[in-house]
C-alpha cells in the first residue's frame, strides 16, 4: 500500500543510520560469541561422549593409601559401606564399580615355541573383575559360559610393555605383538575347597584403563563361590573402586579424594584440570557474548526510544488521524526484525564456516567433530533473538501507548 | 451520529458559566447541523476539541457518541471513531511536513479506508477550489500557514466522517478564501449528511449556524 511507504517516510524522518551502526556491530559480535560458545560446548560434549576419541568420562581407580599403620594391620585399607555410598553418590561420579578379587589360588602357564627358543612361564595369578561397563574393549568376546573351560582374559597394556621392553631384552627372548599374544596357548589352574580345575585362558584384548588381569564378573562370582575359601568369601571387603568421573568435574573430585585421603592416578587428574579450564573458558566466552549482546540491544532500544521521542509529533498526528497504535508498534517491531534477522543469518553463516574449518583442522589431529553445526546452537540463537524481540516489543508498545493515552495537561 | 454533552466541565482551568456555554450544561448536538463555538483565547476551545477527539481526559462529566459514553472507550474505540466518525482540522493542523500536499491527503484517505476510485479527481477539484492546485506536489514544509490550513481542510473534508470538527480553521485565511473554504465545507458535509462543529475567535458572519455556543 502507498500509505505504508508514506508512513515509513514519516517515521524515518529522524532516522540516523550511523547512530545505530555501533549497536549493529556489537550485536553481530555478541551473537557470534554466543553461537560459538554454545557450539563449543556441544563439540566438547560430542568429543567426551565419543569413546573412540578417548576424551569421554575419566576413569579413575581409587584405593586408600597404604601407610605404616596399615602395614602393622592397625588401620584398614578397605572401603566401608558408608564410604562406598559416599563415593557412589558423589555428584561428580557418573558410575562406579568395586573390584572383586579372586578368593582362590590361581596359576598361569604360558608355553612359547617361537623359533629355536622355547620358554615355559609359570606364575601365580591375581585376578580381578569389574562391571562390564568399565571394560574398554569390544564386549562381544567378553562372555563366559560355564559349559566351556575357556575364560576370556584382558591383560593390562603395561603388562605386555613390561615384557617387551624390560623382561624380553634382558633374557634374550623375542618381543611379541599384542596379536601374537592373543594366539598363545595359556592355561589357568584354579585350586580351592579341595578342588582343582584347569581352564584355557583366552586373551581377548589389552586394557589401557585398568592395570589388572581381568576376567568376566560372572566367572569370578562362579569361581569364588566354587573354589573360594569360606573364610575369604565371608569377607566382602572392597579394596579398590573404579569410577567414571564427569570430565568437567575432575577438579572437584580431586578435592574430595584429597579430603578423604584416597589415592588415584594423579596424571589423569591433570587432564581433568585442563578440561575444567576449557569449560570455564567457554563459559566466559558465553557470558562475554551475552553481555555484548545485551549492551548492543540496549543500544537498539535507546536508539528507538530516541527515534520515537523525535517522532512523537508525527506519531501523535498519525494517531489523531485514526491510525491504530498497534500498527505503529508493529511498524517499529518490523524495523528491528529487519535489522536483527540479517545479523542472525550472518552470525549463523560465520558459525557454519567456523565449524567446517575447525572440523577439518581437528581431523588432522585425529579428533572428529561434526562438520555441521548442531541444531541446539540454532535454537539457542533463536531463543536469544526471540527474548530480545519480546523485550523490544514491550518497550516500544509502552512508549507508543504513552503517546496514545489522553493527556491531562492543557495544550 | 448524536453527540451528547452531560455537564462537561474542564478541570484544568476556571471557566465562566454562561447560559449559552457548553461547559456545565447538558447539550445534544445532532447531525446534520452546524454548531458554532465562539470563544476568546484561553477559554478552552482546543480543550473542548481535545475532549471530543479523545486526546484529553482532564474533565468532569461525560460525552456520549450515539449513547455510548466516552468513559467506556478503549484506545481502539478512539482510533475507530477518529478514522470513521469524526474528521478534524486541528488548530496546529497536524500535517506531515516531509510529505507533499498530495501525500498528506492520500495518506489520511488510506487510513480511513475511503473510496479510492474518484480520489484523485476529487483532490484536484478541491485543490483548484481552494486555489492550491500548483502546490499539490510540494512538500508541506515549504507552504505558508494559510496554504497549510487549506490543505488541512481538504484533508479533513475528503475523509469518512459523520462530524466535521474544525478548530480555528480560517485563522490565516483572508475573508475571500475563508468564504470559499466554508462553502466547500458546507457542500461536502451536506453530501455526507454530516454535522459541523466549528470553533473560532471571530464570529465569522458568513457562517450560518443552527446553534451558537460561547465559552
Amino acid at each position: 500500500m502507498q500509505s505504508n511507504k508514506q508512513i515509513q517516510k514519516i517515521l524515518s524522518a529522524n532516522h540516523k543510520p550511523f547512530q545505530i551502526g555501533l549497536a549493529v556491530v556489537g550485536c553481530l559480535i555478541g551473537f557470534f560469541l554466543i553461537l560459538v560458545s554454545v557450539q563449543s560446548i556441544l563439540n566438547f560434549k560430542f568429543l567426551f561422549n565419543d569413546s573412540k576419541q578417548g576424551i569421554g568420562s575419566q576413569y579413575l581407580v581409587i584405593n586408600k593409601k597404604v601407610n605404616l599403620f596399615s602395614t602393622l594391620n592397625i588401620s584398614k585399607t578397605t572401603f566401608s559401606k558408608d564410604e562406598i555410598e559416599q563415593i557412589s553418590t558423589h555428584p561428580s561420579i557418573q558410575k562406579f564399580s568395586a573390584f572383586v578379587g579372586n578368593k582362590f589360588e590361581a596359576e598361569a602357564y604360558l608355553e612359547m615355541n617361537e623359533g629355536p627358543r622355547q620358554a615355559r612361564l609359570r606364575t601365580e595369578l591375581f585376578l580381578e573383575s569389574v562391571d562390564d561397563e568399565f571394560i574398554d574393549i569390544e564386549l562381544n568376546k567378553w562372555k563366559w559360559d560355564s559349559s566351556t573351560n575357556e575364560i576370556p582374559v584382558i591383560l593390562p597394556t603395561d603388562f605386555i610393555n613390561l615384557y617387551n621392553f624390560t623382561y624380553a631384552p634382558s633374557r634374550g627372548l623375542p618381543q611379541i605383538s599384542k596379536n601374537t599374544v592373543k594366539l598363545f596357548g595359556f592355561s589357568i589352574t584354579i585350586r580351592g575347597n579341595n578342588t582343582q580345575n584347569t581352564f584355557k585362558g583366552n586373551i581377548i584384548g589389552f586394557s589401557d584403563r585398568i592395570s589388572s588381569m581381568l576376567v568376566p564378573k560372572r566367572f569370578m562370582d562362579y569361581a569364588n563361590n566354587k573354589y573360594g575359601l569360606a573364610a575369604l568369601n565371608a569377607d566382602n571387603s572392597t579394596y579398590r573402586i573404579i569410577t567414571a568421573v564427569k570430565p568437567n568435574e575432575l577438579s572437584n573430585f580431586q578435592a574430595f579424594l584429597m579430603e578423604n585421603n584416597y589415592e588415584t592416578n594423579q596424571e589423569l587428574l591433570k587432564n581433568g584440570k585442563f578440561v575444567g579450564l576449557m569449560y570455564l573458558f567457554i563459559s566466559v566466552i558465553f557470558i562475554i557474548g551475552l553481555i555484548i549482546t545485551v549492551n548492543a540491544f540496549t543500544g537498539f532500544i535507546l536508539y528507538f526510544h530516541l527515534l520515537i521521542y523525535r517522532s512523537r509529533n508525527e506519531i501523535d498526528s498519525l494517531l489523531r488521524l485514526g491510525y491504530m497504535h498497534s500498527k505503529l508498534v508493529l511498524n517499529y517491531l518490523f524495523r528491528i526484525v529487519l535489522i536483527i534477522l540479517p545479523l542472525v543469518v550472518i552470525a549463523l553463516g560465520g558459525l557454519i564456516y567456523s565449524q567446517k574449518f575447525l572440523s577439518n583442522l581437528l581431523f588432522k589431529y585425529n579428533f572428529e567433530i561434526p562438520a555441521n553445526i548442531h541444531l541446539l546452537s540454532v535454537l539457542a540463537m533463536l531463543a536469544v533473538t526471540a527474548i530480545l524481540i519480546i523485550v523490544f516489543f514491550i518497550q516500544i508498545r509502552t512508549e507508543i501507548f504513552k503517546i496514545a493515552l489522553p493527556r491531562k495537561e492543557r495544550d | 451520529m448524536k453527540l451528547t454533552f452531560n455537564n462537561i466541565t474542564p478541570l484544568s482551568f476556571e471557566y465562566n458559566r454562561k447560559e449559552d456555554s457548553i461547559w456545565g450544561f447538558n447539550n445534544t448536538l445532532e447531525s446534520p447541523g452546524v454548531y458554532k463555538i465562539i470563544a476568546s483565547s484561553g477559554s478552552g476551545k482546543s480543550t473542548l476539541i481535545g475532549i471530543l477527539s479523545g486526546l484529553r481526559s482532564d474533565y468532569a462529566g461525560t460525552i456520549e457518541f450515539d449513547h455510548k459514553s466516552s468513559s467506556e472507550f478503549t484506545s481502539k474505540d478512539w482510533s475507530a471513531l477518529r478514522s470513521q466518525k469524526i474528521s478534524l482540522v486541528y488548530q496546529d493542523l497536524r500535517l506531515f511536513p516531509n510529505l507533499t500536499v498530495r501525500e498528506n491527503i492520500l495518506l489520511s484517505q488510506e487510513i480511513t479506508g475511503a473510496d479510492n476510485n474518484t480520489i484523485q479527481s476529487e483532490l484536484e477539484a478541491f485543490a483548484s477550489g481552494m486555489q492550491i492546485s500548483n502546490q499539490l506536489d510540494k512538500l508541506v514544509k515549504h507552504l505558508s500557514f494559510g496554504q497549510m490550513q487549506r490543505v488541512a481542510i481538504i484533508r479533513a473534508m475528503m475523509r469518512n466522517y459523520e462530524w466535521l470538527i474544525l478548530d480555528e480553521p480560517f485563522s490565516h485565511l483572508d475573508q475571500t478564501n475563508a468564504t470559499i473554504a466554508w462553502e466547500l465545507i458546507l457542500q461536502q458535509a451536506k453530501k455526507r449528511n454530516a454535522g459541523i462543529i466549528i470553533a473560532c475567535l471571530d464570529p465569522y458572519d458568513f457562517i450560518k449556524a443552527d446553534e451558537i455556543f460561547h465559552l
